[in-house]
Order: structure tokens, then sequence, then C-alpha cells
């Protein structure tokens, strides 16, 4: 079905060649050294204040109610901020510093890590992603070869639709 | 006086709502006609019921009656008026309260525009059905969550405490509780006639037409409700962040989720009178999920600043969410296999395909937000340990499943029904393709940076030409009447959902932080902008006292971020100060308390695009009442799906009944299975 | 729970009639809504299991390991360092001014210290000024070492998040018991005696 012409298009021999296959693939082409130039680049912070941020956006704040330690103003996390920030300015990789206030404050890291019944957390997504997917899959695979299996319709068929379509033609003349 | 006049409000809503249900379900099992008008009788009553101790409740609090217990933990003679109306929904008894009155409302609503088809077993349940629900929610509040409550007043009482400080200094408190009850609460009425249409057995078209409008105008209220509730904690909390995946933000997003499924979904089964059962299971689901999230939300059981007090009432409400669960799983599974239409989807490309990957996709949303909220819980009785689920889980969920709904949303509004060639796509897709690859070159142009925003960036371009190609020929044809209707309106909707997301892609990832210690009178320059202190200023009102630093940023404007302490309660909130513009939002707090010589700590924070999260939203709501506005040709309910479209709302792509042996649906009228 | 068509043929000669197929297919739709019931029961019975509100469980994972370092100026001005304390146990007390069960329990230390002996009480100041903290002692007594942690990086270390917190370390410097919330001389006395003799056998 490709009476798809826009409205108002020049002639659509032109139309049609400049959506053809050479279209397309210059606009791959740019596309992909777009988004190339602009992955390249670093990400991440870009400071220590931001370090320091991104830090305390993956600790849990002690003592509040589902706060980050980023987000709370209590005194212990306070505390564990300024704690970051003498690190930070230390030199400590983030790994180490996450690991030192996990020692002092058990379960802060929010990333639950993959083990034991933390997996879950991360397994069950993945099948739910894949089963639904799949289920479409195999339901669609099935469509399909019923359709085909149908056949084209048939005189029948086209009968009855116009007597369908006739019928409630009538009762469509309404605004 | 006004505890008993409350408490006899509430006790008549519970009667009535009860013995209305009652009498309604036992008038529709027997086919009594005559009895479905003592039913709606009596859910005027309820209606009645609850707008009087609505009105209690307010006067009360009006008039600071402290022999009211909740009068004694909400009101306060500091409070402005405007906020002490506002805090009867500040807390818990209070809030159930405001869902009673909202879902009077509703029930108001309802029994009005049916009045005419009062005899019809479809309304009939709808109406019993709702009345349940009011039953429960009368119950809860004669039982653990009653807000009439009274208590001997203390001896050395002078004042209340008021509201929680952090519901007292922003008028959107005003607004953004109402506002996401009406969406919530809103769910009820189309959740309501999916039961009924069970319970009936009237599958066919008819009910879902009737409350499509209701269902739309639910979830822009509750879409609003969302944005505001962002903008609020943006705003307010100081942090700099708009959303946490809180749990109780995500008991919000949940029924969002499965109800923006369901007006998708619903779009088939108008079209082809497919996918019946998805669309029963997410209206249920949605309303499961409201109720859920109000558990999660009042029971205390999981952490959240925006917990309200756990009570007694975490029980009641998860009895009940078993209950709607066990009613809705047990009317599918004993109706399910009738509804099963004879259609089939032929072709995974074309338009059915796409609204099925859609649920399937938002279904997986729903699951993995619910999944890390619960999670907590479900750690905690396997092992004990107190385990927290936050953000960085649910970010890296999110962002595949927003990106794969992002496609879909380029790709779908060119999809024909029934079956795409790949020409078509080629050649439909052509402009919005370059859209893409505009919207790219702006991302480098900008400084976009990371894989993941490039992505984002592209495939919102795409998803916009898709949308801006839709209207652009719409309006072409119809004028102004292009933007609205149905699939006008949903892509202006689009429009909203596009800017939203990549303004959060934008926002979460280049967002730019320093920090800096001033002198007064020192400046500094950082982020591209010059910050000058300038000292501090005390301010002092009924119900606050604020140290505000006063900062001048490049040389214009001055700004006081503040340190913020609520006199009655002590509590100590930074208030933020934020500039807006076009491209990025200034925002700065004040770190420590300066003395009046001392050292200011200031916190800057750039963050890009965050005034578009707000657009995003208004386009959204705006959107959503354009698309509820009726088309010039409305289709009728008895149409047949497959007949050429005559002009409709949407683009009349398929000019030709598309014929394949056999499989040819109509459109059912409603009634055609009565059992 | 999707509009699967399920493999019965479908007949092509007559209109699709919708009941006499429903009735023909297998009944899929009570199994899933029962598997779907199954796992929701499974998530309410975790909900209804669940306990409110916040816990107030002290974690004891640094119980049995080194104690952290607490290295710091004294209110008086010295110098303190737990390390020399090592031969002696040692009580470790995080202390606040504003904190109501720290001011209730401060008559009780102050009664242990005075009685003697049984180890040395030492305080770190959590969150709080030097001035107000000389104040509390001087009007309220007490003449043991007060430690200044201006920087929080002790009760970082320690992993204190709310106060009154008591810790227990041993001679060799290794903590032995972990206490939070408000303390009475008896109790200390009690606990004490308890791992003196665990740890002389």
């Amino acid at each position: 079905m490709s009476d798809s012409i826009d409205a108002g298009a020049a002639r659509p021999s032109l139309n049609q060649r400049v959506k053809g296959w050479p279209g397309w693939l210059l606009l791959a082409a740019i596309a992909a050294t777009l988004i190339a130039v602009g992955a390249s680049r670093s990400q991440g912070p870009s400071n220590n204040a931001e370090r320091i941020d991104a830090i305390a956006k993956q600790l849990r704040c002690p003592v509040c109610a589902g706060e980050t330690v980023y987000e709370s103003r209590v005194a212990s996390a306070m505390n564990i901020k300024a704690d970051i920030a003498r690190q930070v300015a230390a030199g400590t990789p983030d790994a180490q510093i996450k690991s030192s206030i996990e020692r002092a404050f058990p379960d802060s890291v929010l990333v639950p890590d993959g083990k034991g019944v933390n997996a879950l957390l991360w397994i069950l997504p993945v099948i739910a992603v894949v089963t639904g997917l799949g289920a479409l899959a195999i339901v669609f695979r099935r469509w399909k070869a019923e359709a085909i299996a149908l056949g084209a319709p048939t005189d029948d068929d086209r009968a009855l639709v116009a007597a369908a379509l006739d019928s409630n033609d009538e009762h469509d003349r309404e605004p | 006086m006004n505890a008993a006049l409350g408490t006899a409000a509430i006790a008549a809503g519970f009667a009535a709502s009860l013995l209305g249900f009652v009498n309604l379900a036992f008038a529709l099992i027997g086919r009594r006609p005559r009895y479905v008008r003592m039913g709606t009788i009596y859910a005027w009553v309820v209606v009645g019921a609850s707008v009087a101790a609505f009105a209690v409740m307010e006067r009360a609090l009006v008039q600071r009656d402290y022999r009211l217990a909740y009068v004694q933990k909400v009101g306060s003679s500091r409070t402005p008026r405007l906020f002490n109306i506002a805090a009867l929904w500040s807390s818990l008894e209070g809030s159930i309260l405001l869902w009673a009155l909202i879902l009077a409302g509703y029930l108001t609503l309802v029994l009005v525009r049916f009045r005419g088809r009062r005899n019809d077993p479809l309304v009939g349940w709808a109406t019993a059905t709702m009345l349940a629900v009011c039953t429960f929610f009368f119950l809860l509040m004669l039982g653990p969550a009653n807000p009439f409550r009274t208590a001997l007043i203390p001896i050395n009482f002078v004042d209340g405490p008021g509201p929680n400080a952090l519901l007292q200094n922003h008028p959107l408190m005003l607004f953004h509780p109402p506002i996401l009850y009406l969406g919530y609460v809103g769910f009820t009425v189309p959740f309501a006639f999916a039961i009924a249409a069970l319970v009936t057995g009237r599958v066919g078209e008819g009910w879902l037409l009737e409350t499509r409008r209701w269902t739309l105008v639910a979830w822009a209220f509750l879409t609003l409700g969302i944005v505001l509730g962002s903008w609020w904690s943006y705003e307010v909390l100081g942090w700099g962040g708009f959303w946490a995946w809180d749990a109780v933000e995500n008991a919000s997003l949940l029924p969002w989720l499965t109800g923006t499924a369901y007006l998708h979904s619903v779009l088939v089964q108008e079209r082809r009178g497919m996918l019946r059962v998805w669309n029963l299971s997410l209206l249920a689901a949605t309303f499961s999920l409201t109720i859920l999230g109000t558990f999660l939300t009042r029971s205390g059981v999981i952490d959240s600043v925006h917990a309200f007090t756990n009570s007694r009432i975490g029980p009641y409400l998860l009895a009940f969410f078993a209950v709607v669960v066990a009613v809705s799983l047990g009317l599918i599974g004993w109706r399910g296999d009738r509804l099963r239409s004879p259609g089939t989807i032929d072709s995974p490309l074309s338009r059915e395909g796409a609204f099925l990957a859609n649920n399937v996709l938002f279904a997986a949303f729903a699951f993995v937000v619910l999944l890390g909220t619960v999670f907590p819980l479900v750690g905690e009785a396997l092992n004990g340990r107190k385990l927290t689920v936050g953000r960085p889980f649910f970010d890296s969920m999110a962002t595949p499943l927003g990106l794969a709904l992002l496609t879909l949303m380029a790709i779908a509004p060119v999809l024909p029904w029934r079956k795409a060639s790949t020409e078509l796509l080629r050649d439909r897709l052509f402009w919005p393709a370059w859209c893409a690859a505009g919207a790219l070159a702006v991302a480098v142009v900008v400084g976009g940076r990371g894989l993941t925003t490039m992505i984002a960036f592209g495939l919102g371009g795409f998803a916009a030409g898709a949308a801006l190609r839709q209207l652009v020929l719409a309006t072409r044809r119809q004028g102004w009447r292009g933007l609205v209707g149905r699939a006008n309106g949903g892509m202006i909707v689009h429009l909203g959902v596009i800017i939203v997301a990549v303004a959060l892609a934008a926002a979460n990832s280049h967002q730019r932080t320093a920090e800096l210690r001033l002198k007064p009178g020192q400046s500094a320059t950082v982020l591209g902008h010059t910050f000058t202190y300038n000292g501090v200023a005390h301010t002092e009102d009924k119900t606050t006292a604020q140290l505000k630093a006063r900062i001048l940023v490049d040389g214009k404007q001055e700004y006081r971020p503040a340190q913020t302490v609520f006199l009655a309660s002590g509590t100590l909130v930074p208030t933020p100060s934020v500039r807006t513009g076009f491209a990025n939002d200034l925002y700065l707090t004040l770190e420590n308390r300066p003395a009046d010589d001392g050292d200011a700590i200031i916190k800057v924070l750039v963050m890009p695009l965050a005034l578009w999260l707000w657009v995003g939203g208004i386009v959204m709501f705006v959107g959503t009442f354009l698309a509820a506005f009726p088309g010039r040709n409305r289709r009728r309910p008895t149409a047949p799906v497959s007949a050429p479209a005559t002009a409709t709302d949407d683009h009349g792509d398929d000019r030709e009944p598309v014929l394949s042996g056999g499989a040819i649906s109509l459109a059912v009228e409603p009634g055609a299975f009565d059992v | 729970m999707s509009d699967i068509h399920d493999d019965a043929t479908v007949s092509t000669d007559a209109p699709d009639d919708a009941v006499s197929v429903a009735v023909a297919r297998p009944r899929r739709a009570p199994l899933i809504a029962a598997a779907v019931a199954a796992v929701l029961a499974v998530l309410i019975g975790v909900m209804a299991a669940a306990r409110s509100g916040p816990r107030d469980i002290v974690d004891r994972s640094l119980v049995g390991h080194a104690a952290p370092a607490i290295v710091g100026t004294l209110l008086d001005g010295g110098q303190f360092d737990l390390s020399r304390r090592r031969g002696s146990w040692v009580l470790v007390n995080f202390f606040q001014t504003s904190c109501t069960p720290c001011v209730q329990e401060h008559p009780e230390l102050r009664s242990f210290v005075e009685r003697g002996g049984q180890a040395e009480l030492v305080t770190v100041v959590y969150v709080d000024s030097a001035a107000n903290v000389r104040h509390f002692f001087t009007r309220n007594g007490g003449n043991w070492p007060v430690v200044l942690d201006d920087d929080g990086r002790i009760s970082v270390s320690y992993g204190v998040a709310k106060v009154p917190e008591t810790w227990i370390v041993d001679p060799d410097g290794v903590v032995q018991d972990r206490i939070g919330g408000a303390v009475t001389a008896a109790r200390l006395d009690a606990l004490l005696a308890a791992l003196r003799a665990a740890r002389g056998r």
C-alpha cells in the first residue's frame, strides 16, 4: 500500500526518489556520526563536588525514611557527606569510599549486590521482559501462520462484508 | 458538636453505601427493577453524607475546634487560613475523608450522567461496585482512621503544631493532593464499569465507550498530580531532584503506567474488538494498584519520606486489596474465554501489533517498579536484614524500557491497521527520521554526552517527528479541528511525553554542581555564572524564621536561598532559590548557617531543561482534554470495524477494508451476550 | 493475559459465532487467573507479615573487630588517642547535649565512674558545639575525657547515627559490645563482669 503521498509535496517522483534507499542511507550515516560524536564525549563527574554528589546518591541515609545521603539533612547524613568529601579530596577511588562507609553503616549502598536474595531483584525483571517478548513472538508467529492458512478471501466473504457495510451505511448518516 | 455531626455523617454514609450495595445487588441478581430506584436513592444519601462530613471537618479546622484529636494534630492558630483548610488532607484520617468526598463526587457524576439508563444492568452493577468501594472507605473512617475522634485537650495546651512543616510552606499543598486524588479515585469509575461488564456478560464495546472519557479525565489528573508533585519536590525540598523512585512516588506511577497502557489498548478493542481480556485486566490492575499504593503510603511498611504516620489502617487496606484482586481475577477467569474475539493480529508490523507490544512493555515497566518497591519487604521476610532498593536499580531498568517506548511512540502513529509494508514505513517515517537527525545535531551542539543521552535525544526527535507529521496532515485536512479528537489530541500528549523524556534525559545526566565557600562581599565564578555573597538577612513571620543568604547572580538579580525554621515544631528545612531559564535552571541552596560576618557555603546546581519538564507535563494535561473533545465524525459504537473510515478524526489510512478470509470482526452491539 | 488464539481450526464457511467458538476452545483464562492469583497471594502474604515503622536495631557488625581509631582534641585542650589506652577496658560513649536520653543517662555514667575502676570512660561529642558540652559538664559534673569530633569523622567511622550509644572496647582494642540507647550503671557493671569472665577464661 504505497499510496502514501504527502499532500502538498512536489512531483511524486522526486518525493519517491528522496525517500528511497539512498536518502535513508545518508540519514543513517549522519545519525550514526552524530551519535558517535556525542557518545565519545566524557561523561560522569567533572569536579569534586559532582563526585561527592554522585557517591552520596548511592548511599542510604542511616536514619531517614528512604532518603539518600545526598538528599538528607540529618546529622548523620551530613557527617557521611563530610567524610566522603574528605576522601574525595584525598583522591580515594569511589569503590573504596563506598566500601568504607558500608563497613561502618551496613546496608548503606543502594545498589543491592547480586548476592543471595538480591540477585532476584535483577533476575526477575529480565525474566519478565524475556517472557513477555518471547510470548509476543510466539503469538505473532502463530497468528501469522493461521492467517496464511486461511487463504485468500472468497466471494462469499466479500458478499458478507458488502451486506454488512450496506446495512451500516444507513445508520452512519448521523453527524 | 462537630464530632457528633461528623460521626453521624460517616455512620450514615456507611449505612447507606452498604445498604445501597446490598439493595442493588439484590435487585440486579433477582431482576427486580423497582428496587434499582431504591439503590439510587441510597447512593444520593452517600453523596450527601460525604459532603456533610467534609464540611463539618473544615468547619472544625477553621474554628480550631481542638476537641477533635485530628484538629489537635494538624490545626494551629498560626497557620494561615488557606493552609488551614488544606491541613484537612495533610494527615491520614483527613486524607481518607478527602478520598471519600471525591469518590462521592464521581458517584454523583455517574448517577447524573446515567440517570436515563438507570434500569440498565450495566449501570446498575457499576453503581453497585462504586457503592461497595464507598462502603470500604466509610468503614475505614468508622474504624481505624476516624477523623472525628475526640480527645481531651491536654492541660497545658496552648496551640496546635500545625501541619507538618514541609506541608505548610508551599501553595502546592492546596492543589497537589486533591488533583492526585481526582486521578486515583477517577479510575474507580471505569473499573466499576469493567466489573459490571464482566458480571453482566455484556463484554461488547458499549461499556468501554461510555467510560473512555472518564478514564481520560482520571488519567489527565493523575498525570498532572504526578508532575505537580515532582515540581514540589524540586522547588521545596532543596536537594535539586524531582523524582527519587521513592515508594510513594512509585505508588502514583504504577496506576499511571497501567492506565496509559489501557488508554492505548482500548483503541484496538474499539477498532477490532480485540484485546478485551487485556483491557479488562489493565483496568482491574489500575484500580488495584491505586489501593495498593494507598496501602504502601499509609501503612508504614515501606520507608518513605512521604509516608503518612503508620497506623492500624494497614491490614484493612491490604484486605481490601486482596478482595479487589480476588473479585477481578475471579470474574476474568470465569468470563475470560468468552471474551476472546475471533480476530487475530496478522502482522506484528501493524497498529494492533504495536499496541500489543506497548501493553507488554508497560506491563513490564509496572512489574519492575512494583518489584523494586516491595522488594525490601520480600528481602526482609527472607533473610531478616533491612534492605533498600534505591534509585540506581530503577534508573537502570527504566532507561531501556523508556527508550523502547519512545521507539514505539515513533513508529506506531504511522502504522496502519492490519498490515504495513516496508515501503510504507520507509515512506512515512522519512521526515520523522530527519527530525531525529536534527535532534541529534542539536544535542551535539549543546553539549550532549554519553550514548544513552544521544539515543534518547534521537528517539525523542524521531517520535516528535511522527507526532508532528500526524498533526500537520490533520490540520491541513481539517483546519483547527485537526488538533482535537482522539488521535490528534493523543499526538499532542505524545509531544508532551517526549518533551518530558528528553528533559529528564538531559537533567539526569548533564547536571552540573559546584560548591562555593564565600565570605561576605566575596565573588566567585563557576559554571558560567558569577556569584557574590552579600551577607545574611533574617526574616520572621508567624510560622517561620528564615536565615537567608543574599546572593547576587551575574550582577543582575539577588537570590536568597535560606534555611527555614518552623517555629511550632522546630524543624529545619532548606529552602532553595531557583532561577528558571529556557535552557537550564540555576538552583542555589544554603548549606550552613552563616554567622552575620561568617562564611556562607552555597551549593550551585545547573539543571538543564528543567523548565521543559513542567511544560511537557502541562502539554500532556492539555492534550488529554483535547483528545477527549469529540471529533466531528464520531464512529458509532456499532459500526463494523473493518468499514472504510468515513473521514474520521484519525488519518484515514485504510480506505479499503482489508479482508483476510473469515477473520472479519464486527463490533458487537451492547447486550449481545446477555446471559 | 493476551488474546491467545488456540490451535483449533477456524472454519471459513460460516460467520464466526463467538459463543460457540468460545466453548470449543480450552479454558485458558482460569489457569492464567489462578497463576496470577498465586503470585499476588505471595505478595499479600509478604506485605501482611511486614512490620511497619522504623526498626531500632543497632547493628553489631563491628563487634569482634578492631575498634576504629579515636584521635582528637579534648574539651579541656589536651590530645586523646584510644590506642594509648590498650591494656584497660574502655567505654566509648557518644553524646549530644540536645538528646534527652543522653542527658538522662549522664548521672548513671557519673555514678559508674565515681564507683571506680571497672573501665575507663571517654565521651565523644556527636554533632554539638564545644561550648554547649563544656557548659553541660560544668553544670552536671563529670570528670572524664571528652573528645571533640567537629568534622564527624569519629562518628562516621563508628557508624553512629543515633545517640546515645555506648561501645565497650577490651584491653586489646577489640570491640566487644555496642549498646544503643541510654544505659544504667548497673547494666554496664553486669556487661563488663560477663565480658571479663569470658575473657579471663
